[in-house]
């Protein structure tokens, strides 16, 4: 019986150490060392090279180490156990901070301020009201929900847009297709915290921008996937777009020549929205391992066909 | 009995419209036609040229439209009369917000990411601190606001106040100059919302930055006397200091040659961390129109002797 670590980003020497104390007793490896593929129960996997996993034939359960599980279920080969994702509340934080920040920043014309201060203008704003400035969080689930509720404790205006028909408090929900045109007319900062599924792929584009009312604002903390590039150059270019700040790209690290770096009205981050922290993300995942040996479902099961 | 109300065009109408509404009984006046001056008994300032004041001699109250009444206090031509000052929870939330977004800001390393997209250079950013400490200088509307808004945001507050108060809630209060220091040395950011008067000009000064924990960030939205400004820019240039956002000056606005201007680590804003708007002052103002008419104290009467 073993626990098997694959993972490029993940440092075996930090996390087995923290995930091992809250599990004594059980035995890890950290890929390529796989040894005997027989012994291997629990993969937590994070964009392992596709087909390994079908080499482990006593696999009991995957855990995939981030919230996005787009790149494990690509792998034509997975074996058909449990997948259960990493829903970790201080990423969720994270996200949750972030998507403030930046909402925060569009809101008080901190692109305008920031100009001003390289032309050495003094000029002062008039205040933009709550009211007319509406965040919309596209993605009201398990990381999406915990962003609009941070937004609204600060006192902003928050809709929320989900595939099927979600309810939250002090929170306008809208759902599905019916319900994309008026959630985006009313909306002028979009958040965009989707999973990334074939129904997600491409779905920021030039229909869904020219829904946003005129100078609107965009902050992609889902997949890079979501938005179609060129789309959005000709929105901003065109004003549509007033700014956007983007924490992940259809590449990874972003290219140096990708046009993005030195756009005026682009901010980039290097996907660190959510963070990955040992301390709480060790204990979510030896929860996970128990629960999993046990012959329970993991904490966040995966739905294959919904696609997260 | 006559209320004249004393702003700049084109903003005079603005201020004078949601009053007048609240008060249709009550005749209001709007400078510079002054009517009897003998008869007008109150006087709502936003903003009064040098004199004004002193021509109305049966004046019995004055209501002034901002949070700090220092420039008001120091007139020549201020009458004996009670003041009021304006306590709006919009201006709260909006200083709230700044606050927030400068800590933020801060907190989630924007500074060294923005460098980081001038250089075209994606490079890992090391996840926030769990614990981090968030110290206010002023605890009163404006910073109590900002403190519930940090403490949703799982932020430590901890707060720094000239005189005792009967309580803080779950926040720690250092009490007095004897406990500045202890106050300083927990804080990684601090932020000042306090009143300017003759105790707390200068405040921030080369000692008092300096028992800040090297590292530590300065987010200024009281008053621009608060801050020794070349002790600030030495803190800075000699990296004890790791940025500071400023809103206020000593000189408003800063002289076209002031070293803020072009600083890498100063992010400078127009005083414009909160934005009274006329119709949410107004049921306020209102009120105390109807108070002071009827020889009833006002509420938020400055204290002459404490400066706020």
């Amino acid at each position: 019986m073993a626990v098997l670590l694959i993972s490029n980003f993940h440092d075996p020497e930090i996390w087995l150490p923290a995930i091992g104390e809250h599990v004594p007793g059980i035995e890890f490896r950290f890929w390529p060392e796989i040894g005997d593929p027989a012994d291997i129960n629990v993969a937590l996997a994070y964009d392992p090279p596709p087909g390994l996993l079908a080499t482990l034939p006593n696999l009991k359960a995957i855990i995939n180490l981030f919230a996005g599980v787009d790149s494990l279920l690509s792998d034509p080969d997975l074996p058909d156990v449990p997948i259960g994702r990493m829903v970790d509340s201080a990423m969720a934080h994270d996200m949750a901070q972030y998507a403030l920040l930046h909402a925060l920043k569009y809101f008080r014309q901190m692109p305008i301020v920031e100009e001003h201060q390289r032309t050495h203008t003094w000029e002062w704003l008039k205040a933009p009201k709550v009211e007319e400035h509406t965040v919309g969080v596209m993605g009201i689930g398990a990381m999406g929900r915990p962003v609009a509720e941070m937004l609204t404790t600060v006192g902003l205006e928050v809709r929320g847009w989900s595939g099927s028909a979600r309810k939250i408090d002090g929170i306008t929900c809208f759902h599905g297709e019916a319900g994309l045109r008026a959630f985006l007319g009313g909306t002028r900062i979009l958040v965009v915290v989707l999973p990334k599924t074939d129904a997600t792929i491409g779905i920021i584009n030039a229909d869904t921008l020219a829904m946003l009312p005129r100078g609107a604002y965009l902050i992609n903390i889902g997949r890079g996937e979501q938005v179609v590039d060129e789309d959005l150059f000709a929105a901003l270019d065109s004003g549509q777009i007033t700014a956007a700040t983007l924490d992940v790209f259809r590449t990874e690290p972003l290219p140096a020549d990708n046009p993005y770096w030195d756009h005026p009205k682009v901010t980039i981050t290097p996907h660190h929205s959510g963070t990955t922290r040992v301390a709480t993300t060790s204990r979510v995942l030896a929860a996970n391992i128990r629960r999993v040996l046990a012959g329970e479902a993991p904490l966040v099961p995966v739905d294959r066909t919904r696609g997260y | 009995m006559t209320v004249i109300i004393i702003a700049q065009k084109p903003d005079q109408e603005a201020w004078y419209r949601p009053i007048q509404a609240l008060v249709p009984e009550i005749e209001i006046l709007k400078w510079p036609d002054i009517g009897d001056p003998g008869a007008v008994d109150v006087a709502v300032v936003h903003k009064a040229d040098p004199g004004i004041l002193a021509q109305f001699p049966n004046l019995k109250a004055l209501i002034g439209m901002w949070a700090g009444v220092e420039h008001i206090l120091e007139r020549p031509d201020l009458p004996d009369v009670p003041i009021a000052r304006m306590v709006d929870p919009l201006i709260a939330r909006d200083i709230g917000h700044y606050v927030v977004q400068h800590t933020l800001n801060y907190f989630r390393s924007m500074p060294l990411i923005q460098a980081n997209q001038r250089a075209h250079l994606w490079q890992h950013i090391e996840p926030p601190p769990v614990n981090f400490t968030v110290g206010l200088m002023g605890l009163g509307a404006i910073g109590k606001a900002a403190a519930d808004m940090l403490m949703n945001l799982g932020f430590t507050v901890r707060a720094w106040t000239r005189t005792a108060r009967s309580s803080g809630g779950d926040i720690p209060i250092f009490c007095g100059h004897d406990r500045l220091e202890e106050f300083l040395a927990g804080t990684q950011v601090c932020v000042c919302t306090l009143p300017l008067t003759p105790e707390t000009e200068a405040i921030i000064n080369t000692t008092r930055l300096y028992q800040l924990p090297a590292g530590a960030y300065l987010v200024n939205a009281g008053r621009g006397g608060q801050v020794v400004e070349e002790d600030l820019l030495a803190a800075l240039d000699a990296g004890h200091l790791a940025g500071a956002a400023l809103d206020v000056f000593h000189e408003e606005p800063p002289g076209a040659d002031s070293p803020f201007w072009d600083h890498p680590r100063v992010i400078m804003t127009p005083h414009n961390a909160a934005d009274p708007r006329p119709d949410s002052v107004a049921p306020a103002v209102a009120y105390n129109i109807r108070r002071a008419l009827a020889g009833q104290p006002m509420r938020n009467l400055v204290d002459r002797r404490r400066g706020y």
